[in-house]
């Protein structure tokens, strides 16, 4: 076989490995107290220069596939990749003013991080979506345990772990089983395959078939946190340090959405799509439901943004009725404005992590509006946006995927968007309520902890970046919504 | 010209971040000014109404002031603007009303006024917004703009139960929208016209035969603006958030934001699906009547002020219910008598319009004096407060249906209007005005009448403020009750222009 080397659609990886081996080597080379700043300058360098390399896969110059069509950075990768980029990028300055700790492994493995997830989003072959789904769990497992001092982030990185790598299971099963079923591992062979499977000739072939791609789903369904596969996100989002909650959050979802797109646009032929619609309709019409309600009860603003995450992972499916251009595009859309309401959101818990105080207890936010009016009203946008209310950009992407749900007819879906909506806007007015509430105590900072200046600047450079996406996701969505409509054309 | 009126309070508002809050007077008069621009804007609209252009664009055919502008290319969706007689009276009646609102709240609320005042102002743009827009989209956008200000004024500057009520009334409302926005994206997907322009939609979808999945769409679009309205059984939050969002705010909500909710009616679903509207006519107008009925004995039940005349607000919005559900049943028989029907309902809600937020308002020059609005508390006004009480004398026959005042026209023909559709069955809802006009004569009874109670003596009596919210409102409820006319025309082509396409699709 020919070596197909294309360096021009792999760069954008290489970038973000380079950028975090070039940490490790400055670590290695100058004095922890000197190193710090440089560190972040690159870490933030290596995304830029990720981001830049996107933008001619963006508009569709190169030719998208190399190695050997392992890798396929079409403009769908590409947009997906710009939203994890953006992720990782607000992620970084959500970290500054971290513990003294071991910050450059921190940060190399959080550009592995993204590697693995704009590799996701570019799987030609079956190996390189659990390539790129290990790298990211793989990096994430240890960033969730970096928090030296609470027992709570080592349990949580340890749940997720284990679980993690039962979901792997499953994923690699359902690989083995589309594989004996196709002959094939890439995505494209698959494609052609599945289209050549008649309900008559191959039962038994198909059977094998959609065994496979079902396992294979759970697996991915699980990076998404979709009821049933749930359990550990509150947990995780609770016990992990508040940037690498924000960015999981986003990262995950995000990431493995793309890789199940791809694999379901190629897997299931017409003909099959009922089929297959049908369990993750209820799958996601399950998760609407649960993550909406079990906010109620939460009283920890981490672990009911995890709750919040899971509903959003159900809307997201909202996109996959008719596997159509525009579900797709509604998706992207949607996950660029959750992603900057859950990074603001969480910059606030930063903020307040920032004087010491534990920004994750909701009851800590009371009179936060107060106090510094401008947060407060942030955070009431940022809620607004993920209830779907105009002028945040939630509300677009929320239209946009209804758009593509109606056209795939899929009324279990919709039905649970408009349940799952009302609940969820009361989930999220009781913590806008909260902030809101007059009092004159200012909550008490933990015992130990100092104001730390940076860290609340960082984290206000993240709100304000947050809240004017937000913003201009919901006012001017054309623009925004034309390109990566046109970006997704070419699928 | 309608984007002026729409976002000029908007921009008065993002001025007034950047003024300190302790420049109280500062504020008031920005949105003093903010406020009454539009209100000379629209003025300026009325006087050019019998002249301007009445566009012949199929996205704003028989509207006129129109402006269109992509907005979402990718789903057709555009920034159009326009108005008919639907439209452009509630856009006067909403710039009348915010300037007075903002007076009434000067010294009355004397607590984070700046905040206060900008959400008054972004809440002008939202109403204004929804009464100028020919794009469901942007309709939408607008609709629920309206909510947040409102959430924060009633969850933040009203009574006890403030945050109980406020949450309320935005999860109402924003169920009743999300469920009225799949409805819409149903009918936008089916007809596959590719905009979301509300007369280009329409043109295709009164020709959709009746299915189960169209009759969903318009069941839709109709709870997510009964909700609004609020008809019966929808109507629960309107007790709650008007007793505890406070007077200048009941006062907006009652003359304002109700009417979002009868305007989206006859703009939306009833020309978009007519043919639904005809076949289900006696089930809305039995809702219609109920919620007639019913929310007169309740307001005759209620022991609170501010309560009675909330459930007369369901009461009075009832008619217009009624007279629409009767003029899509006779739209395809007679359009004539239809035309009666809707002319009565519709004016039904601009007369409610004017009158409720003026009982409001005496219910809160009450409330300011003696701090209750327990109905065995007070008494004896008449000897205490005399001015008022005259007040509150004339805007609760007005509220009535007093013969000569405004309420009583709408009512009348509204009556009259539902008789061919629905025969002797529009007597309930007659009955339903005796029994308002029977607790308003017992309201005022225990008021204003009786001895003067001692607790009360020595409490001033009307202001200069009060005087001048009082005054135009007042005027104008006396001159539409003596002279309708003027309304009348304005309405009428877009009367017209209802009725036929509502009798086109019941054939």
């Amino acid at each position: 076989m020919p070596v197909d080397l294309n360096f021009t659609i792999a760069a954008p990886l290489l970038a973000l490995a380079a950028g975090a081996l070039l940490i490790l080597l400055l670590d290695l080379l100058f004095k922890y107290e000197t190193i710090q700043g440089p560190m972040y300058v690159a870490a933030i360098g290596a995304v830029l220069v990720a981001g830049w390399y996107l933008v001619p896969l963006w508009q569709g110059a190169a030719d998208p596939s190399g190695f050997a069509g392992m890798l396929v950075m079409d403009r769908f990768a590409a947009v997906y990749g710009g939203v994890l980029l953006i992720a990782a990028l607000l992620a970084i300055l959500l970290s500054i003013g971290r513990a003294r700790e071991d910050q450059s492994g921190y940060l190399a493995l959080l550009l592995w991080a993204a590697m693995g997830m704009v590799l996701l989003g570019g799987a030609g072959n079956l190996m390189v979506i659990f390539l790129g789904i290990e790298l990211l769990s793989l990096a994430l497992y240890v960033m969730i345990a970096f928090a030296p001092r609470r027992m709570a982030a080592r349990e949580a990185a340890f749940k997720y772990f284990i679980l993690g790598s039962v979901a792997a299971a499953f994923l690699i099963f359902g690989f083995a089983l589309i594989y004996g079923a196709t002959g094939t591992m890439s995505i494209a062979g698959i494609a052609e395959a599945a289209r050549s499977f008649t309900s008559e000739g191959a039962w038994a072939v198909g059977l094998y078939y959609k065994v496979g791609v079902g396992l294979a789903i759970v697996g991915l369904a699980f990076k998404m946190a979709l009821v049933p596969f749930h359990i550990w996100a509150p947990d995780v989002y609770q016990g992990a340090p508040t940037p690498v909650t924000a960015y999981m959050s986003i990262g995950t979802k995000a990431a493995a959405f793309a890789a199940m797109a791809r694999l379901l646009v190629a897997a299931v032929p017409e003909a099959y799509q009922p089929s297959f619609l049908l369990p993750l309709s209820i799958l996601a019409f399950a998760s609407m439901m649960l993550g909406a309600s079990a906010g109620i009860w939460q009283s920890d603003l981490k672990r009911l943004m995890a709750y919040s995450g899971i509903a959003n992972a159900g809307y997201l499916i909202m996109a996959i009725p008719g596997l159509g251009l525009d579900g797709l595009s509604a998706a992207a859309y949607y996950l660029g404005a959750y992603g900057f309401a859950t990074m603001g959101i969480f910059a606030v818990v930063r903020i307040l992590e920032a004087d010491g105080v534990d920004g994750s207890q909701i009851a800590n936010l009371k009179g936060l509006f107060y106090r510094q009016p401008w947060v407060g009203v942030c955070l009431a946008l940022l809620f607004f946006g993920l209830a779907g209310i105009p002028p945040a950009g939630g509300f677009v992407g929320k239209f946009l995927l209804a758009i593509a749900a109606v056209r795939g007819q899929a009324w279990i879906v919709l039905a649970g968007l408009i349940l799952s909506t009302g609940i969820s806007a009361y989930v999220y007015l009781k913590v806008i309520g909260t902030a809101f509430t007059r009092t004159k105590e200012a909550p008490q900072p933990e015992e130990g902890a100092e104001p730390h200046a940076p860290t609340r600047t960082a984290a206000q450079v993240v709100l304000v970046i947050a809240a004017v996406g937000t913003l201009v996701m919901g006012v001017l969505p054309g623009p925004v919504s034309e390109l990566v409509r046109v970006a997704l054309a070419g699928m | 010209m309608l984007s002026l009126i729409i976002f000029v309070p908007l921009v008065f508002a993002l001025v007034m971040l950047f003024v300190p809050k302790t420049q109280e007077r500062l504020l008031y008069w920005l949105a003093g000014i903010g406020t009454l621009i539009p209100f000379a804007l629209a003025l300026v609209l009325a006087a050019q109404w019998p002249t301007a252009e009445v566009s012949t664009a199929p996205y704003a055919e028989g509207m006129r002031f129109v402006t269109h502008v992509p907005w979402i290319e990718a789903i057709g969706v555009h920034y159009t603007l326009g108005v008919d007689g639907f439209g452009f009276t509630m856009i006067l009646l909403s710039t009348l009303l915010f300037p007075l609102a903002v007076l009434a709240s000067y010294k009355y609320i004397n607590d984070r006024v700046k905040d206060y005042l900008i959400l008054l102002l972004i809440l002008a743009t939202g109403t204004n917004g929804v009464f100028a827009t020919l794009d469901f989209m942007l309709f939408y956008v607008f609709w629920e703009i309206v909510l947040l200000p409102m959430y924060f004024l009633i969850g933040i500057w009203g009574g006890e139960r403030r945050e109980y009520a406020a949450i309320k009334f935005f999860l109402y409302t924003l169920i009743g929208s999300t469920i009225m926005l799949v409805g819409a994206i149903y009918l936008y997907v089916v007809t596959g016209v590719g905009t979301f322009n509300l007369l280009q939609m329409a043109a295709e979808t009164t020709l959709l035969p009746i299915t189960p999945l169209t009759t969903f769409a318009f069941f839709a679009l109709l709870i997510g603006f009964a909700v609004k309205v609020p008809m019966f059984p929808f109507h629960t939050w309107l007790p709650d958030a008007h007793v505890e969002a406070p007077t200048p705010i009941s006062m907006l909500l009652a003359g304002i934001l109700l009417k979002l909710g009868s305007y989206a009616m006859v703009r939306i679903s009833h020309p978009l699906l007519p043919q639904v509207a005809e076949q289900y006519a006696n089930l809305i107008f039995v809702f219609g009547v109920i919620g007639i009925l019913y929310a007169a004995l309740a307001a005759m039940a209620q022991k609170d002020f501010k309560k009675q005349v909330a459930y007369s607000s369901v009461n009075h919005m009832g008619f217009f219910i009624m007279a629409l559900a009767a003029a899509s049943k006779l739209a395809p028989q007679s359009p004539e008598l239809a035309q009666v029907a809707l002319q009565g309902g519709y004016f039904v809600t601009i007369a409610h319009g004017l009158i409720s937020p003026l009982f409001f308002f005496a219910v809160g020059m009450f409330y300011e004096r003696t701090h209750t609005r327990d109905l065995t508390k007070l008494g004896g006004m008449f000897l205490t407060v005399p001015v008022i009480s005259f007040a509150t004398a004339f805007v609760a026959f007005a509220n009535l249906g007093l013969p000569g005042l405004a309420g009583f026209i709408g009512e009348f023909i509204s009556l009259t209007g539902s008789y061919p559709a629905f025969g002797l069955w529009v007597l309930v809802a007659g009955l339903g005005m005796v029994i308002t006009a029977a607790w308003h004569l017992v309201t005022m009874r225990n008021v204003l009448l009786g001895e003067a109670k001692p607790e009360y003596s020595g409490l001033a009596d009307i202001t200069l403020k009060e005087k001048i919210i009082f005054a135009p409102l007042a005027v104008l409820i006396v001159f539409f009750g003596v002279y309708p006319r003027p309304v009348m025309e304005v309405l009428r082509s877009s009367v017209e222009v209802l009725t036929q396409v509502m009798g086109l699709g019941g054939m």
